[in-house]
Order: structure tokens, then C-alpha cells, then sequence
């Protein structure tokens, strides 16, 4: 499927982005942007600011400083409308759990204004093999099953902009690399700029086209993560994270 | 699509999906009906101020005649439950065990002073305890005194000995019936506790299993997420809401003298005056335990005590009469007992009607903008 | 055992003492509880507002008038001129009732006929009006009396001298106060208990304790104790404050009260702990929690009398511990009744108590195994 319209241009644009709760600062300056086609890993340990970037960007947050803009619409003002062609998973934001599977679509099919979404969800199941999954409840859902449902949702309103919040955070190591083969398909296929935040260096190895890295709040380097450490003369992504932010990226992780 | 093509789509999401959480949680069906309905067959049965068959310990020192034409006006009475008793010591005991509520005790030179100058005293003792009864008790003995005095001064061709007699009439609610104010008053107490329980729960449970992020990250709106949750349970709340009304008039014989849109359309508003308190409980509260404890507080005593349902807001002192300003059934309670038993009486539904739909905008109004305010 | 059931004791307490919220909710509501209820809780009427309509304006009606003026029941709201002023102001419930003095008032007093005064009252509160109407039969029997001395007219045949044992100035909140003490007890118990269980199901932090060693009576103390010390506390303060701000009589033994006390607490966290393990979601507990508090609160007998209750509904209030509690509380301040009276309240609380606290360890162990 051919992406309609290609909008020339970044998909998703972060200028000068602070944010401040109260006397802490948790994003401090911050600018970046994801184009079509490309993802982009935001790559950084707990606490140095992704989740909160990525809900200011979905305008969950307001932004103390800064402008944020999805295809050119400025979410500040125009909200309903830059999202419309934006989605978003996470583990820690479920679906409800009470809802069946096709129960939970629908919703969200609506809220986003699908059209023609019986077809669309149908389409839909069958991608993430869910069709069996159907009519049981998202609660009862192994953490895979609900990772997949999660992701099935993100793609209802075919969304230019997609962002990703440790999505791969509960799989085990071959589910995970099933669905960022997967999320690299689509990516690719229909042209949709992702925003991976994840601290899992080999997974940012693997699925990433850009890499940002994020601590305390600020981005200190900005590259391909393939190329990156050597082209700093450092082993691994891990040793350049490390050096640059002086401070590791994780103990263990998934 | 249109932003607002997108909006009523959306709010068709939230509304559905609500719904559908209902009927997965029957608790909110039970709220909704089962409880107005169970509460209203207990209370309204149950509860009653009128004092009928009082049972009083007659005591008569030296029966004779005469004080078995005085003792006759208890036994034809429908008001007293007479009971005979020996002597002084039967009837106290029988009153601080509770079997009686009064001793009317007539001593040995009752019919001697009866003729005289003075007249006789016919000693009664109530048990003070329950002083509103006590109270009403006396009134009646009083009422049977004279109805006594008059029937007498007839008998024997005289002038009644009374100087002043009072002749009153009673308007609204003539048959002085208790029920037919607290039945409202119950309905009231009643769609307080349904409106606040429906939706007390519902943002803090949302909040606490983190289906609210999945929400807010949507497209959606704080003032649609508002509404989708307002709308269902408006619409169980005017069920219920319903219901109970058809109980009061049917089942309970309250008169509807008022029109019925005047009730429904001042009972939609303070029911979104309930679901509104309900919503700002939970949004404030995050989670489930703490908005279960503020509603039990908040909701039920005040309702009950201070609504004027059952005591009389004029009796209490200044500071208190101002403090249930601060509760919506205070006035749907005067809404509702005088569309009742009074009628359309503008000067009562108006201002009352006024601080309710204010209470609506506040409550709602703070969620909103709790809403709006998200994570921070 | 008795370390385990520490260890949860204080588990609990933490749970209740440490978060802010929480600790403000259990000391703060109940006292201004006790003060606001505690006013407003009254059927004395005060100051009952009334219109007069007075036609005849001669001497002796303005006696008249200026008896119920100075009665000290009634407020004299304002003077009406004619007939049509009575409704805007009766239906809009300015006052509650209308005296009318005809205009033979005088006339007929003078000449030895029986004058005639016309009561019209608002009905919509019919307890109130019956003691409106009861007071002004006061003040006419009054006046009547003083009116035949002073003529030399035959007094009545007889007349009632009327005792209030107890209350001598029937002063319901004294009646009130009492079973509020009751009433906020209840609250408390409710708001401890009703809901622990089911949110540590909701949050899973139950079936933590299920795989420890803890027997299910043990879970069942530790829950049940600390609602029963914070219980105690409480009503103290309560009761506390209704003898020395309320200054209600306290007639009765400490003891015997805080043997009540205890008695009613044990089956009030009974039925809480009893609704919680029942209920599956934090919903269902508060609805469960309102489903027996709120008619144990309104059939008790607090406001409206047992008597007066169908047999059906009376079969009921059996089971609500409050009624018995409500008895104790009554007959032990104002009447100052020992303990070997109130035996006849005191064991059916006990017997509540006993079964709700079995079938509570009883539920704890179905849900657990």
C-alpha cells in the first residue's frame, strides 16, 4: 500500500523543547525530527526524559518552552487535528482490559474516525494474527498477545506519525525481534516515521535508522547507530552512551 | 473529516465504550435500579413520624363515673393504645422499659375536685427521651382533654367552658400524613447516593489500571471524555430517577399535585449536580479507595441530615442553616417536596432550581479542568 | 501467631496512618461531623415563622397576639391586611402558618361566647406542623385559663399537668446526640473495613498474603484490630465531645460504655470485613458498604421510631446493630441505666458480632483456597 500524500518534510518536528515540573527540569532544550520513512531511536536511560517527551509531543504535557509540530500542525493549538494521523503504544498505557479485543478496536477506530473501519480491523487482525483472539478479553491477553492487540490499534488510523514507548519492554527475545521486524515492515512499506524510545541498545541497533541520545533531559549526539560508535572510536553504542553521558545506559534490560 | 464530524465520532466511542463497561460491571445496573428501588420499598414503608395507637399506662386511684367517662375518650381513640394498670409502680416500670410512652394517672380525689373550684389535675408523665414524641404525645392528650371538655359542656346543655377555641386547617398534605414528605425526601437521599456512587469510582479506576494514558494520548479531548462518561450514566441515573418517582405516586400514594416535566426537569439537573460531585471525587481522588472513602463522608449524612428531609433546616442555628447551603439536596429537597405536595409554586422551584444548575457548573466545571490539567 | 498478627496490625495501621490523605479523613470528618449534625439534628421548633392576620385590632386580640409574640416559639414574620396575602406567603413557605382573628374576635369573648381563632398551616412537613399547631393550643389554653380566673368563669372540670422524665425540657438533641455518637462510629468502622480487602484483591497485594503462612483467622484479627482501636479512639473523642461542648447528660458508667462499645464495634467491623471479602471489585465494596449502612443508619430508630415501623421492616432492624447500640447509648446518658438492663441490647450485638467475624475468616479462607 502506497502512502497517500506524501507530505515533504519532517513528519514530526521538536524545536527548543523544555519542560519543567516545578524546580526540576526534565527536558532541557531539546530539538529533533523524525522524517517519513525513518526511525528514530530514543535512546536513553530511566529517568532521562523520553516518556515525557513523548507526552509532550502527543500533547498530554504542556511544553514549559518549545514548539511541537506533526506534519506541520502545531499541537499546541491544533491538537485533535496534528494527531489524527498519529498513534502511539505502550506497556504501561493498556487497552481496557474488560474489552474484548475487536471490542477495543472499534473504539478506537472511532475515536480516530476510521472510515470503513469494519474492513480496516479486519484487515487488521489478520496482520497480527489476532483473528482468534477476537472476542476475549485484552485483560486476560498473554503480555505478547497484548503487545500485538496494542500495535494493531497504533496502525488503525494508517498513522504518518508513530510513537513507540519501549514497546518490546515484557516480550521475550524472540517475540521481541518478531514484532521490530514487523514495526521495521511497516515502517518501510508505507512510509511512517517512528519514534522508538527504548534503552535497549542492541534493539536501537537493530531497528533504528537515527539514533538521539537522551540524558538528563538533553540530547548529546545524534547519528546512525551503526556507524556511530566507531565513527567516535568507540566499540559499541553502550561504551559511546556511556563516555558521552557519563553514566551507564542500564543494568541488564530487556 | 471535519473536526466536528471527528468530535461526534468520538464522543460515540467514549459513550459506546462506556456503556459497554457497564454491562460488563453489573454493579452500576444494580446502582442504578436495584438500590433506589430496595431503599425506597424499606424507607418508604418503614419510615414514619406519625404517632398512631400510642401506648399510654392508664392509672386510676379510685375508679368511679367519672373517670371512666374521662378514660373513654383513650379507648375510642384511634390515636391511643390504652393499657389498664394497678397502681403507680406497674405503669413506671412499663415506662422505663419502653411499653408505654406516657402514664395518664388520675388520683383518688379526681371526681371530688372535678366539681370544685379548681378543678381536677390529671397528672401525665411522658418519658422525655424521645422528646418529639413526647411532644406530639402531649399534643394529643391536650386534643383528647378538650374534645373531652367539649363533649361534656354538650351533654350536660352548657356552654363549652373555653373562652378560645382554635379551628385550623391545614394546606398541602391535609391528612398530616409523615410519608408523604419523606417519600420525596427519600427519593432525593436516594438519587444523591446513586448519582455519586455511579460515577465515583469511574475516573479513579481508569486512572489506577492505566487505561486513562491509553486515552489521553488520543486525539480525544478532556471536555469529550467528560461527556462520554456524563452521558450513560445521566441516562441510568434518569432511570432510576424514574422509577422512584413512579414508586412514590404509585405504590406509596404521595400526591403529584406539580407537573411531571417541572420533576423531571429540575430532577436532570440535580442529577447532574450528583454525577457531577461523583466525577470530581474521582478525579481528584487517583485512586479507587480514597474516592470510596470521600463519598461515603460526603454524600450520605449530609443528604440525609442536613437536607431538611427529615430536619427541619429552619430549627437549626444560623452557622449550620448556612452550611447546608453547601449541599445540592438541600434544595432539590424543597424543589421536590413542594412539586409534590404543593404544586408548580415558581417561588420556591425558581432560586432553588438557580442553585443547582450553579452547583452543576461548578462541579463540572472542576473536573473539566481537572481533566484538562492530564498528568501533571 | 500473636507476632503474625502484629506484623499485619501494623501493616494495616501504616496503610491508614501514613498516607496524608488518609489520616486527615479519619480525624477531621468525624469531629465536624459531630458539631454540624449535631446542631442540625433537632425537631424542636424555633422561632417558627408566622403571618397574623388580625380583623379585629381591638384590645383584646392585640393580648392574644402579644402572648404568641412572646411565647418565645414564634417569630411574628409579617402582618397580613387581607385574605389573598395568605397564599404568596404560605406556598413560598416565608411562614408556616397564618393566625386570623375574626373580627368578632373581642365582641365574642366579651359577650360569653366562644370566640373562634383560625389556624391555617403548611402541611408539607407534617411533624412540624402538628407542633406548631400543639404550641399555639398552648398559648389559647393559657390565655384561656387566665382568662376564666379573671372573669370568675367556672375553670375547666379538669386539666393536665404534664412531666417529662429524663428531658425535662424535651430537648430533642439530647435524644440526637447520642445516636449520632452511634452513627459516626458506624461511619468509621465502615470507611476502615468496607473496603480494605477488596482493593488489596483489585491491586493483588492479597494473594501476597495468601501464599504466606498466615491462617486465615490471623488475616481476619490483623485486619479487624486496628479498626477496632481507631473505633475506640474515636467514639471517645465523639462522645467526648457531645458531653462537654453538647453538655448531654452522661448518667450512665464509663464502663458499661465502653462495654457497648465494644460490643457494637465487633459486629460493625464484622459486617464491614463481612462486605469486603464479598465483594470481587473496589465498586462492589462501596456499594456494598453503602448497602448496609445506609439502612442501618436510617431504620435505626435515630430519627424515626422503631415503633412506628411495619413488622416487616421492624423483622429487619433485628439484624442492624445499631438499633441495639443506639438503646445502650440513649438509656446509658440520659437515663443512667446499669449494664444488667441493657443485657437485653447487649447480647444480639455480641451474637452479630460473632457471626459476621466467622463468616468473615469463613470468606477469607473460600477466596483463598
Amino acid at each position: 500500500m502506497a502512502s497517500e500524500g506524501v507530505v515533504a518534510g519532517p513528519v514530526l518536528s521538536v524545536s527548543a523543547l523544555r519542560k519543567r515540573f516545578g524546580d526540576k527540569v526534565a527536558v532541557d532544550g531539546v530539538s529533533f525530527e523524525v522524517r517519513p520513512n525513518e526511525i528514530v531511536g530514543l535512546l536513553g536511560p530511566n529517568g532521562a526524559g523520553k516518556t515525557t517527551i513523548i507526552n509532550t509531543i502527543l500533547g498530554v504535557l504542556e511544553p514549559t518552552e518549545g514548539a511541537i509540530a506533526i506534519e506541520g500542525r502545531d499541537v499546541a493549538r491544533e491538537r485533535a487535528e496534528a494527531l489524527a494521523r498519529t498513534n502511539f503504544a505502550a506497556v504501561y498505557a493498556p487497552l481496557p482490559g474488560n474489552l474484548t479485543v475487536y471490542q477495543n478496536l472499534r473504539f478506537f477506530a472511532l475515536i480516530y474516525d476510521v472510515g470503513n473501519s469494519a474492513a480496516r480491523i479486519e484487515a487488521l487482525l489478520e496482520q497480527f494474527e489476532l483473528e482468534a483472539f477476537r472476542d476475549v478479553k485484552c485483560g486476560v491477553l498473554s503480555s505478547g498477545e497484548q503487545t500485538r492487540v496494542a500495535l494493531a490499534k497504533a496502525m488503525l488510523n494508517r498513522p504518518r506519525l508513530l510513537l513507540l514507548d519501549e514497546p518490546t519492554a515484557s516480550l521475550d527475545p524472540s517475540k521481541a525481534r518478531e514484532i521490530r521486524a514487523q514495526i521495521r515492515e511497516l515502517a518501510h512499506r508505507d512510509g511512517v516515521g517512528v519514534l522508538w524510545t527504548s534503552h535497549n541498545m542492541i534493539e536501537v541497533q537493530e531497528v533504528c535508522d537515527r539514533v538521539l541520545f537522551l540524558s538528563r533531559g538533553a540530547i548529546l549526539l545524534e547519528g546512525d547507530p551503526r556507524t556511530l560508535p566507531a565513527e567516535h572510536g568507540k566499540g559499541s553504542l553502550e561504551d559511546l552512551f556511556v563516555s558521552v553521558a557519563r553514566e551507564p545506559l542500564t543494568i541488564g534490560a530487556g | 473529516m471535519s473536526a466536528r464530524g471527528g468530535r461526534a465520532m468520538r464522543l460515540r466511542g467514549l459513550v459506546r465504550k462506556e456503556f459497554l463497561q457497564i454491562l460488563r460491571d453489573p454493579s452500576s445496573i444494580a446502582i442504578a435500579f436495584v438500590l433506589p428501588v430496595a431503599l425506597l420499598l424499606l424507607f418508604g414503608y418503614g419510615l414514619s413520624l406519625d404517632v398512631d395507637h400510642v401506648p399510654v399506662a392508664v392509672v386510676v386511684d379510685r375508679p368511679s363515673a367519672d373517670t371512666a367517662d374521662f378514660t373513654a375518650t383513650f379507648d375510642g381513640s384511634r390515636y391511643f393504645s390504652p393499657r389498664r394498670m394497678s397502681d403507680m409502680g406497674e405503669a413506671t416500670e412499663a415506662l422505663l422499659e419502653g411499653s408505654v410512652d406516657a402514664i395518664v394517672h388520675l388520683r383518688a380525689d379526681f371526681a371530688a375536685r372535678e366539681r370544685s373550684r379548681t378543678g381536677a389535675a390529671v397528672q401525665v408523665i411522658v418519658n422525655g427521651v424521645d422528646a418529639n414524641n413526647a411532644r406530639l404525645v402531649q399534643g394529643y392528650l391536650d386534643g383528647a382533654l378538650s374534645t373531652w371538655l367539649l363533649q361534656r359542656a354538650a351533654a350536660q346543655g352548657l356552654d363549652p367552658p373555653i373562652p378560645v377555641r382554635i379551628e385550623h386547617r391545614v394546606w398541602y398534605n391535609p391528612d398530616l400524613r409523615s410519608r408523604n414528605f419523606l417519600v420525596p425526601g427519600l427519593v432525593v437521599v436516594i438519587m444523591t447516593l446513586t448519582g455519586a456512587l455511579l460515577t465515583a469510582m469511574v475516573m479513579a479506576r481508569e486512572w489506577e489500571r492505566g487505561t486513562m494514558e491509553a486515552l489521553l494520548v488520543t486525539p480525544v479531548a478532556a471536555g469529550e471524555i467528560l461527556v462520554g462518561k456524563l452521558v450513560p450514566y445521566f441516562i441510568l441515573g434518569i432511570g432510576g430517577m424514574l422509577l422512584s418517582v413512579a414508586m412514590a405516586r404509585w405504590l406509596f400514594g404521595v400526591p403529584l399535585v406539580g407537573s411531571f416535566w417541572l420533576l423531571f426537569a429540575t430532577s436532570s439537573v440535580f442529577l447532574l449536580v450528583a454525577l457531577g460531585m461523583g466525577l470530581l471525587i474521582s478525579s481528584v481522588a487517583r485512586s479507587q479507595y480514597v474516592a470510596g472513602q470521600v463519598a461515603l463522608i460526603t454524600t450520605f449524612l449530609p443528604a440525609f441530615l442536613l437536607s431538611g428531609m427529615i430536619f427541619e433546616i429552619g430549627n437549626m442555628p444560623a452557622v449550620v442553616r448556612a452550611i447546608t447551603h453547601l449541599f445540592a439536596a438541600r434544595y432539590f429537597v424543597s424543589i421536590v417536596t413542594t412539586l409534590f405536595l404543593a404544586g408548580d409554586i415558581w417561588s420556591v422551584v425558581v432560586p432553588n432550581t438557580l442553585a443547582l444548575v450553579l452547583m452543576a457548573v461548578i462541579f463540572l466545571g472542576l473536573t473539566w479542568r481537572r481533566a484538562r490539567k492530564r498528568l501533571e | 501467631m500473636l507476632g503474625r498478627i502484629l506484623t499485619l496490625m501494623k501493616k494495616e495501621f501504616l496503610a491508614v496512618l501514613k498516607d496524608a490523605r488518609s489520616r486527615v479523613l479519619l480525624v477531621v470528618p468525624p469531629m465536624i461531623q459531630l458539631l454540624v449534625f449535631g446542631y442540625a439534628a433537632t425537631y424542636d421548633l424555633k422561632q417558627v415563622p408566622y403571618a397574623i392576620y388580625n380583623e379585629d385590632r381591638g384590645a383584646l386580640s392585640r393580648e392574644l397576639e402579644a402572648e404568641i409574640r412572646g411565647s418565645g416559639y414564634f417569630r411574628e414574620k409579617a402582618r397580613i391586611a387581607s385574605s389573598d396575602q395568605i397564599a404568596p406567603l404560605v406556598d413560598a413557605r416565608d411562614v408556616l402558618l397564618v393566625i386570623h382573628i375574626g373580627p368578632q374576635f373581642g365582641r365574642d369573648l366579651a359577650s360569653g361566647k366562644t370566640a373562634s381563632l383560625q389556624l391555617i398551616v403548611d402541611g408539607r412537613n407534617s411533624n412540624t406542623a402538628l407542633i406548631a399547631v400543639g404550641y399555639v393550643r398552648q398559648i389559647v389554653s393559657r390565655f384561656n385559663d387566665d382568662w376564666s380566673q379573671a372573669h370568675g368563669l367556672p375553670p375547666a372540670p379538669a386539666r393536665i399537668e404534664t412531666r417529662a422524665w429524663f428531658n425535662p425540657n424535651l430537648e430533642s438533641r439530647w435524644f440526637f446526640l447520642p445516636g449520632l455518637i452511634g452513627i459516626l462510629t458506624l461511619l468509621i468502622t465502615m470507611l476502615l473495613t468496607g473496603l480494605t480487602v477488596a482493593r488489596e484483591r483489585e491491586q493483588g497485594t492479597f494473594d501476597q498474603l495468601l501464599v504466606t503462612p498466615m491462617r486465615p483467622f490471623e488475616v481476619l484479627a490483623g485486619k479487624a484490630l486496628p479498626g477496632f482501636v481507631i473505633g475506640f479512639a474515636e467514639a471517645t473523642v465523639i462522645a467526648s465531645i457531645a458531653v462537654l461542648w453538647f453538655r448531654i447528660p452522661m448518667l450512665g458508667s464509663i464502663g458499661t460504655f465502653y462495654l457497648g462499645l465494644a460490643l457494637f464495634l465487633m459486629s460493625s467491623v464484622g459486617m464491614g470485613l463481612m462486605i469486603s471479602a464479598l465483594a470481587a471489585t473496589q465498586q462492589q465494596g462501596l456499594l456494598g458498604a453503602f448497602l448496609f449502612m445506609v439502612p442501618a443508619v436510617i431504620l435505626s430508630g435515630f430519627a424515626t421510631p422503631i415503633a412506628n415501623m411495619p413488622e416487616a421492616v421492624r423483622l429487619l432492624t433485628y439484624i442492624d446493630p445499631l438499633r441495639y447500640f443506639l438503646v445502650v447509648l440513649r438509656k446509658l446518658f440520659l437515663e443512667g441505666v446499669p449494664a444488667s438492663i441493657l443485657v437485653h441490647e447487649l447480647w444480639p450485638m455480641a451474637l452479630i458480632g460473632a457471626v459476621s467475624l466467622s463468616l468473615a475468616a469463613w470468606l477469607f479462607r473460600a477466596r483463598m483456597y
